[in-house]
């Protein structure tokens, strides 16, 4: 049985759980509507208590609404997270915690990550199957935006190729992520230090980088970022530029840099960028975002840069599944709360009907005076009831795919992942559960009516 | 007696050794013997607390006696099942209230023709198009407008549409002119009894107004759950 639902499409799946959750809500209609017209004492029950009716509905919906849009929410920030980490199938960083090293390469979060050595970057660069083994280097900013140091290939890799005007070709160029708000042919000159530390932080006086490209929207936390080679970054901060003196076209220059130590005041100098890095000259890297050409060789380039003291290679698609799974019995904690909440809801509405069944006790008690067959009451009292929660659940979907949509915006603009909540079968189970619930619980407050003496109810 | 035989005989209603009890054991009726021949019309008044109300729930089979038969022909009310109560009274009576109970949101139409609701729908359009005809008797407007913005004396007329529109051959009314004026009560008190007559149907009404009561072929006065004054035999 388990072996043939398992080969039912996921999507037929969905769909088949939904019709079972609104199956009983069919099968009771028709049961009591069979040969009965309840639809105008329906609509006259509605008139009747408009007012009150209204708030029950808004009661339901915003019930509905926060069951989810807590759901959609939470499902649409991990996958804006694991979109985030898409890019970055691998990374090799210096031992330590891989959740720092993940919160700073792919999240751009400040973290204190120790460097991995240039002899170390040379061999993964040269690894067999690596396409690109791109080594970060954070630490400035403008106005708020992180300057990243890199390589030009990473960053055509990270936004696709989506880039317009080009990637930089000199130290004194930049590239800006999509909403940082710069303009290509701006120059500016970044600060030390991160929006975090903005305390520490001082502008490099004299180092100026002109913005030559602009990514597309990658979604990412990187939208946020200004790129630049990473020669300038490990200069501006007074070290080696990664390659060995005699390989730069001003060797004056160089060298007069070397000789002072106060690198804020020196912009940085021209000469051939990116790799291939001189060991020798390599100040180190906090993280190497690795691509390769074949997807195995990411599992076999783990292994061979998981070592002990010396590197630590990681998927943060793994890790982010990790965070989950320890984030699960959280997650399941709001799951059951929100449910509490639509039962403890469920209950305020029963409560209310039995409530309301004693505004319309004359009305019923006149219908069973002139001879309507118990389930003609009961059919007129369920639909009523479920109308409500039907208008209420309905109402609460499109509340809580509202509420959903405004809580991504919110996320979006304090994590710069982008996050974009939809609505799901996840929520549309909800809902038809908590219809399909109710509605059953709405048969209650219909039998009591009749347990009660008609004649009592006429003289109501 | 199969049922399509009993349903063809005259309801003639017949009470016998009817007693009535409150829960705290007082009772609340005590009718030794009543008959009422179909078509003809009773008048029960008596002071307030008397069991006017309560005698007129027993013949309905809304309330049940503590002993007693109460026959409508071959029908004994008291001894139905509540669904075979609730069948036999959407098959022979119809009810009018002191208030009308009426649904304010309705048309006078939907009123007058609200048991047609719970019938199937190949037997709905018959009552429907009865309570159009009746409304029309009565003079009350058919419009779509709800029954809210009525008139007391429209009201109860749409009441009695609703009482006769499904062929009731039993009508039962609760001080029916209580809740109206005095042209109002009389110009209902001439329609009620004119169209129950016209009809074939048993009247049977419970009330204070002497105008109404003057119309009935009979009127027995209750005090204290018992007959105290008027023929019992009509």
């Amino acid at each position: 049985m388990f072996d043939l639902w398992a080969r039912v499409p996921n999507l037929a799946q969905d769909a088949l759980v939904a019709c079972a959750l609104f199956l009983p809500l069919g099968l009771i209609a028709t049961a009591l509507w069979r040969g009965f017209a309840p639809l105008p004492l329906v609509r006259a029950m509605l008139r009747r208590f408009w007012g009150t009716n209204l708030v029950f509905v808004v009661l339901i919906a915003v019930s509905v609404a926060m069951g989810i849009a807590l759901i959609a929410q939470e499902r649409a920030l991990r996958a804006g997270m694991a979109q985030a980490a898409d890019k970055f199938d691998l990374v090799i960083g210096a031992p330590g915690s891989q959740l720092s090293l993940l919160l700073a390469s792919v999240f751009l979060q400040p973290s204190d990550v120790a460097l991995v050595s240039g002899a170390l970057y040379d061999e993964v660069a040269k690894a067999q199957n690596v396409d690109i083994a791109a080594p970060l280097a954070f630490g400035d900013s403008f106005e708020g935006a992180p300057v990243v140091g890199t390589i030009a290939d990473f960053l055509t890799y990270l936004s696709d190729d989506r880039i317009e005007g080009r990637v930089f070709g000199a130290e004194t160029e930049a590239v800006i992520g999509a909403l940082v708000p710069l303009e290509i042919g701006a120059e500016f000159s970044p600060a030390h230090g991160s929006v975090a530390l903005e305390e520490d932080s001082h502008a490099h006086a004299g180092v100026h980088f002109e913005v030559v490209g602009q990514m597309a929207r990658t979604g990412t936390p990187w939208d946020h970022a200004i790129l630049v080679p990473i020669e300038a970054v490990w200069e501006v901060h007074g070290l080696a530029n990664g390659h060995a003196p005699a390989a730069a076209h001003d060797d004056h220059e160089t060298h007069a840099h070397a000789q002072d130590e106060d690198h804020a005041a020196r912009a940085p100098a021209a000469h051939p960028i990116g790799p291939p890095f001189d060991p020798a000259y390599f100040p180190g890297t906090p993280a190497i975002v690795v691509h390769t050409s074949e997807l195995w060789a990411n599992y076999a380039l783990k292994s061979q840069f998981s070592r002990d003291g010396e590197a630590m290679g990681f998927f943060p698609g793994t890790v982010l599944a990790q965070l989950y799974g320890v984030m699960g019995d959280l997650r399941q904690a709001m799951s059951v709360m929100s449910l509490v909440s639509q039962g403890l809801v469920a209950a305020a509405v029963l409560s209310g009907l039995f409530i309301l069944m004693r505004l319309f006790r004359r009305q019923v008690a006149m219908l069973r005076a002139l001879g309507a067959p118990n389930r003609f009451v009961v059919a007129v009292i369920w639909t009523y009831a479920t109308s409500l929660l039907l208008a209420g659940t309905v109402a609460g979907v499109i509340l809580g795919a509202g509420a959903a949509q405004v809580l991504s915006l919110v996320v979006t603009a304090r994590t710069d992942v982008v996050v974009t909540a939809t609505l799901g079968w996840s929520e549309v189970h909800l809902a038809l559960g908590f219809l399909c619930g109710v509605s059953l619980l709405a048969l209650l407050p219909a039998w009591g009516v009749l347990r009660r003496p008609v004649a009592e109810g006429l003289r109501a | 007696m199969r049922a399509a035989e009993a349903a063809a005989l005259p309801l003639d209603l017949s009470i016998n050794g009817l007693v009535m009890h409150d829960p705290a054991g007082r009772v609340l009726l005590d009718v030794a013997d009543l008959s009422v021949r179909a078509g003809k019309s009773l008048g029960i008044c008596g002071p307030s607390g008397a069991g006017k109300s309560t005698l007129l729930h027993a013949l309905s089979g809304l309330r049940r006696a503590t002993s007693g038969q109460i026959l409508w022909g071959e029908h004994d009310v008291q001894a139905m099942t509540p669904s075979q109560s609730a069948a036999f009274r959407a098959r022979y009576t119809g009810m009018i209230f002191q208030d009308f109970l009426l649904f304010d949101e309705l048309s006078a139409l939907d009123n007058a023709g609200l048991g047609a609701w719970f019938r199937p729908r190949g037997e709905r359009a018959k009552p429907r198009s009865k309570a159009g005809a009746i409304l029309r008797d009565l003079s009350v407007p058919q419009t779509a407008r709800s029954v809210a913005s009525f008139s007391g004396g429209e009201r109860q007329r749409v009441g009695v549409a609703r009482a006769l529109a499904s062929d009731a051959l039993i009508l039962l009314a609760d001080e029916p002119t209580a809740s109206l004026h005095r042209a109002a009560a009389e110009k209902l008190g001439d329609d009620l009894v004119a169209l129950s007559r016209s009809g074939g149907a048993t009247l049977i009404t419970v009330s204070h107004d002497e105008a109404l009561l003057a119309r009935m072929d009979r009127v027995i006065r209750l005090e204290n759950g018992k007959i105290v004054a008027g023929d019992a035999h009509v």
